[in-house]
């Protein structure tokens, strides 16, 4: 099973990642990403880039666009390039191939994560730090990142995927991944400010208080379960709707 | 006995507006290459997708090598090759690149891989192209790879759909002499689907002809043409015209007679005999070269299905 889903991701990548749109304009955007967010921005930020807690925390969205290509790709590619009946008349398991296409894209955002901090990080060094104070994250933020980072990188991922399972085309499925990602984004703090403003008074006061004296540590990792539960939830989904008689055109 | 490799019993599918397959009966031997034959929308590539289990019957069930297809898909799949309506190559990849993943899919090792890539890319002609990206190949050449693809682990039955579809004449031809040849060396089971007769006159043992996903025959394709053409009589040779023309047309149950050809072409009454229309031809001096009766041709014998299947409409 490992390995068929190991041989699923290694396909994608040679398929989707190498050769779409040619070897060199890949790498020149993974250039570019490395340039902005592991260079040019911490050298603009300074020494606050690692020790103020918000800018590594915006990272673990960083994610959802670097994955949203592959993950729009991973089914409705394959129908538009007609490789997808193919695909499932092969012995590899309906999770094999769904978690091979889960996995690519969630290896690929979450690496680059990963790898953008600790670049960015070596460029704050080399241009801030004294040879007596090397310059780190902040161990929460850290640890925020890397599980946050994963938790949304895997929700976007299985997301997209199941976009990916319904659309016909590659286009159609971007487009809805990319209205899902911006709801993802403003939604949450649309309708906490819309229920804030039509409570009465008293009550936003009482609220406000209530989150100021929340423990961070406690508010992280209730936030960290809902996510984790969430992802649970739409992983289910997923497997559930995945089944190559549907997948086949009619 | 002789080992079952494909069977089907009442197997149906229904779609919304239409029923794809209609009560499909079938039992095809282990070894035999089996072409499908019917027109467009005919039910033939949804009859190989029920039988890779990649869809549902509505009813009926189906067998592929003992493996009942609806309780044992993925054993079905593991044991069968398939080349789909779509060569289904991945463009962006290697001939190599490709052959390499499902070969690896089908739970084969690196070594072996390696070994049955060239086993089977030499004898096409495409082994030194290996390493070229199979987008910037002909289409003759993808249907060349996505066959041997289809037969890269081996199986015991090979679906084919369509094989030698949008392929220039040359092309076609070329890659049924490849399929005729992989198939024998291979020795398995394939099943055809086709509305190219040149195809299954050429590669196929027997042929079942289906239309709106009924079957109306199934047999060797000379069967097939007397079964088909069994009122016609076609006497090939010298000195047909004149008083023989004239005997035959007043023989008993010769219903029309013409010369086509240094050809005598005759429709008879059902149970008329050739050896008697033979003698009179030779009574009165005519001399035969050859005698053939039935459908002239596989296409001739589908037509006159089709136009019967018609007639019962």
């Amino acid at each position: 099973m490992i390995s068929d889903i190991w041989l699923v991701v290694v396909k994608e990548y040679r398929e989707v990642l190498l050769r779409q749109g040619g070897r060199r304009a890949n790498i020149f955007n993974m250039v570019l990403i490395f340039a902005v967010f592991g260079v040019f921005m911490p050298l603009q930020t300074g020494e606050w880039w690692v020790q103020q807690p918000w800018t590594p925390i915006f990272w673990a969205w960083l994610p959802l666009f670097l994955v949203s290509a592959l993950v729009a790709d991973s089914f409705a590619g394959e129908r538009e390039r007609h490789t997808l009946e193919t695909l499932l008349t092969t012995r590899l398991s309906d999770k094999a191939i769904l978690f091979g296409k889960i996995a690519a894209a969630v290896i690929y955002g979450y690496g680059i994560l990963l790898a953008v901090m600790v670049v960015s990080l070596v460029t704050i060094n080399i241009a801030f730090a004294t040879p007596h104070r090397l310059l780190f994250y902040r161990a929460d933020v850290t640890l925020a990142v890397i599980v946050f980072g994963f938790l949304i990188t895997f929700m976007v991922t299985v997301i997209g995927v199941m976009i990916s399972l319904k659309a016909t085309t590659v286009r159609q499925a971007g487009q809805a991944l990319s209205l899902g990602i911006l709801a993802l984004l403003f939604f949450p703090g649309l309708i906490f400010g819309y229920l804030y403003r039509v409570l009465p008074g008293d009550v936003q006061t009482q609220l406000l208080d209530f989150i100021e004296h929340l423990e961070p540590g406690v508010v992280l990792l209730t936030v960290a379960l809902v996510f984790t539960a969430l992802d649970a939830i739409f992983l289910a989904v997923a497997m559930k709707r995945f089944k190559r008689s549907r997948l086949i055109d009619e | 006995m002789t080992e079952i490799a494909i069977s089907t019993h009442s197997l149906t599918r229904d779609f919304p507006s239409v029923r794809a397959v209609d009560s499909l009966d079938l039992e095809i031997p282990a070894g035999v290459v089996f072409g499908f034959l019917g027109p467009n929308g005919s039910g033939k590539t949804t009859t190989v997708r029920l039988l890779l289990g990649l869809l549902e019957p509505t009813s009926g069930r189906a067998e592929v090598l003992g493996h009942d297809v609806s309780l044992e898909p993925q054993a079905v799949r593991a044991a069968t090759g398939a080349l789909m309506e779509h060569s289904g190559l991945y463009e962006r990849l290697t001939a190599q690149e490709n052959l390499e993943f499902f070969g690896r899919a089908a739970g084969m090792s690196r070594v072996d891989v390696k070994a049955r890539i060239q086993e089977l890319l030499d004898p096409l002609d495409l082994l030194e192209r290996r390493g070229e990206q199979v987008g910037t190949w002909s289409r003759g050449m993808k249907q060349k790879l996505a066959v041997a693809r289809s037969l890269m682990h081996r199986p015991r039955v090979v679906f084919l759909d369509e094989p030698t579809a949008g392929l220039d004449p040359v092309a076609a031809a070329g890659l049924r002499d490849d399929l005729a040849r992989l198939v024998a060396e291979e020795g398995v089971t394939v099943f055809v689907n086709t509305h190219h007769l040149a195809d299954a006159e050429r590669l196929c043992h027997q042929v079942g002809v289906v239309r709106d996903g009924r079957l109306l025959a199934v047999g060797r394709p000379d069967e097939l043409r007397t079964a088909t053409g069994g009122r016609r009589l076609e006497i090939a040779g010298h000195g047909l015209g004149g008083d023989v023309l004239s005997a035959v047309r007043d023989a008993t149950g010769v219903l029309e007679v013409r010369l086509e050809n240094s050809r005598l072409v005759l429709d008879l009454d059902q149970d008329v005999r050739t050896p008697d229309i033979v003698r009179i031809v030779i009574d009165r001096g005519g001399e035969i070269e050859e005698v053939r009766r039935g459908a002239e041709t596989l296409e001739e014998a589908f037509m006159n299905l089709l136009e019967a299947s018609d007639d019962d409409i």
